[in-house]
């Protein structure tokens, strides 16, 4: 036997997390893909926060002022619609969280 | 490049639509896995790719030589010498990079104490990201080739082997036996695959961007700073923490990278298994950086002669491996320690096992899981101090409960902490294989479905983490 005839299954099929490729299924690209996009897509909507906060941190130049332009404008649009606010709403109580002391208080 | 970053999204949604477009080819699949790879290591410094590359092909053309060379009697000494030279090739790099600053600072110091004052020249050597991993991967590469472990493969394979971003930086440390014959035929996936990798990705964005990054920034970092400065309690959370955050940080490393190769259709080997449920430190061992460990019993504990010769000669060799795997981490007397530390406690079961008289009760699980724990945050906090002296500070502090504040508010512990701690902890009582498990249900429903509970896994973890993400821990080895 070639090493390339052993193929994925020479790691153990308890040694690693992933279940071993018994036979191929051409569907799997495709349902990964969609999970991807529709992932992507999600947090494009209520997460603009995000996109926003890394164009931010691009470095200042003529191919980088277009995308923060995009991103400020998109992170606008999608808070004026009301749909950062479930994002908003989580991160100010995580911040609330963070804040308390051991005594009740908050740090702020 | 760090994983949780948007920046590294859209380089693998990027990367994912491409290496699936080119499957029809595998060699061409690997060329651009291979460029991406290149990509992901020059977006720290450029000039460490060539390094890699340099690495890739000098392992590659010794093991060509090695296996080329029949393995009889008259050809021993050439095939040795070829496998020495690869070997003290691969400690020249970490020599070089990791190890030549520390030696010289060493060297001054004994000057000086001896009473020769003098001016050595200081060396700021830039640290290529991940050396530690790359150097033993391909030094066991080499071995294995010599040992007749694994066949010589081609440069492609060797070079994406070593470069393969997935787990170039921090591990886990993927055996060429494991990786070259997955590379070697057109990758295959499922769905089983794919959402066991989802899962292991959206549960390692959780532990490192929330637990590890509110644990470093909320308590550990400022504790470990100044540890004079705070009481017992503080001290004792921020070990707990510490313990918590580095498991949280590495574990979240090695998931994403198992998780990011499995959507590409390669498997990676475990790294973590619940280690703090561990009821001996033999035990951690098999548990904790499995990789790493497992490499070191394979290339160094069993070269030095392992269990052959004796309990004592064991001992020895324990002692040996624990105090290079301190040294492996970084050129710092408080890694030397932390290694002396396990290799002592090893060597101690050891001799404990051999000549515990039979009569003596064994120690109950659950006290040999507490007592290997506490060993286990007493060499983080070694691992994890700036110094030997802040180490000492450390613990000194956590004797001194005279120092208790009065006030609560003044502890720099969190209510939130304390629950992250707990929270770290409790997933080392979680039923094992659970994601595995979670993986085969996840992968019989809908792709909208998926895709959704995805992104909201994700969404939470931006809300929760911090504004920007530290490197992780195991980069800096």
């Amino acid at each position: 036997m070639t090493a390339a005839d052993a193929g994925i299954h020479d790691l153990a099929e308890d040694a690693s997390p992933i279940p071993a490729a018994r036979t191929a299924e051409g569907s799997a690209v495709a349902w990964t893909s969609m999970v991807l996009a529709v992932a992507t897509a999600f947090l494009l909507v209520f997460n603009a926060a995000s996109l926003k906060s890394w164009a931010d941190g691009l470095e200042p130049g003529p191919a980088t002022v277009p995308v923060r332009g995009v991103a400020d404008a998109w992170a606008a649009q999608m808070q004026a619609l009301g749909l950062s606010a479930p994002r908003d709403a989580l991160h100010a109580g995580w911040k609330r969280a963070v804040a308390v002391r051991m005594d009740g208080t908050s740090g702020d | 490049m760090l994983f949780p970053t948007l920046t590294f999204g859209l380089f693998f949604l990027a990367l994912f639509a491409v290496a699936w477009a080119a499957r029809g080819s595998n060699e061409w699949r690997k060329i651009l896995l291979l460029a991406a790879s290149w990509i992901f290591y020059g977006a720290w410094d450029w000039r460490f790719v060539a390094l890699l590359i340099g690495s890739a092909v000098i392992n590659w053309a010794l093991a060509e030589q090695i296996a080329e060379t029949p393995a009889v009697i008259d050809n021993r000494r050439w095939r040795r010498g070829l496998l020495i030279v690869g070997v003290v090739a691969n400690l020249a790099v970490l020599a070089t990079f990791k190890y030549c600053g520390f030696f010289l600072e060493q060297v001054a110091a004994t000057l000086r104490a001896l009473g020769w004052q003098r001016d050595f020249p200081v060396l700021q050597v830039v640290l290529p990201v991940g050396v530690s991993f790359f150097t033993f991967q391909g030094m066991s590469y080499l071995i294995d080739v010599y040992r007749g472990r694994t066949a010589p493969a081609r440069l492609l394979d060797v070079t994406l082997l070593m470069s393969f971003f997935a787990h170039l930086v921090a591990g886990p440390i993927v055996r060429a036996s494991d990786l070259i014959p997955q590379f070697q035929r057109t990758p295959r996936l499922t769905r089983e695959a794919a959402a066991t990798g989802l899962l292991l990705i959206a549960w390692g964005l959780f532990k490192k961007a929330v637990i590890a990054s509110q644990l470093a920034t909320g308590l550990v970092d400022p504790v470990f700073f100044d540890p004079g400065a705070h009481g017992p309690l503080d001290l004792a959370a921020a070990a707990y923490g510490y313990a918590v955050q580095i498991y949280c940080d590495f574990s979240a490393y090695s998931d994403m990278a198992i998780g990011l190769a499995a959507l590409l259709g390669y498997r990676f080997p475990r790294n973590f298994d619940q280690p703090y449920r561990a009821a001996s430190l033999q035990d951690f061992w098999r548990r904790w950086h499995i990789s790493l460990s497992s490499w070191l019993r394979d290339y160094l504990y069993i070269s030095l002669g392992g269990n052959r010769g004796g309990t004592w000669i064991a001992c020895r060799n324990l002692m040996i491996t624990m105090l290079l795997g301190g040294l492996w981490h970084g050129a710092s007397w408080t890694f030397v320690i932390w290694g002396a530390l396990h290799g002592t406690v090893l060597a101690g079961e050891r001799l404990w096992r051999e000549f515990k008289p039979k009569a003596w009760p064994g120690l109950p699980a659950w006290a040999g899981v507490l007592a290997t724990f506490h060993v286990v945050c007493l060499g983080w906090i070694f691992f994890r101090a700036e110094s030997f002296g802040a180490a000492m500070a450390f613990l000194s502090g956590l004797g001194g409960w005279d120092a208790v504040p009065a006030a609560l508010g003044a502890l720099t512990v969190t209510p939130l902490a304390l629950l992250l701690i707990l929270l770290g902890l409790s997933t080392q009582g979680l039923p094992p294989r659970l994601v595995e498990g979670a993986g085969q249900r996840l992968a019989r429903a809908p792709a909208m479905g998926v895709g959704l509970a995805l992104g909201a896994a994700v969404l939470v973890v931006t809300a929760m983490g911090p504004d920007g993400v530290a490197p992780f821990i195991y980069y800096q080895f």
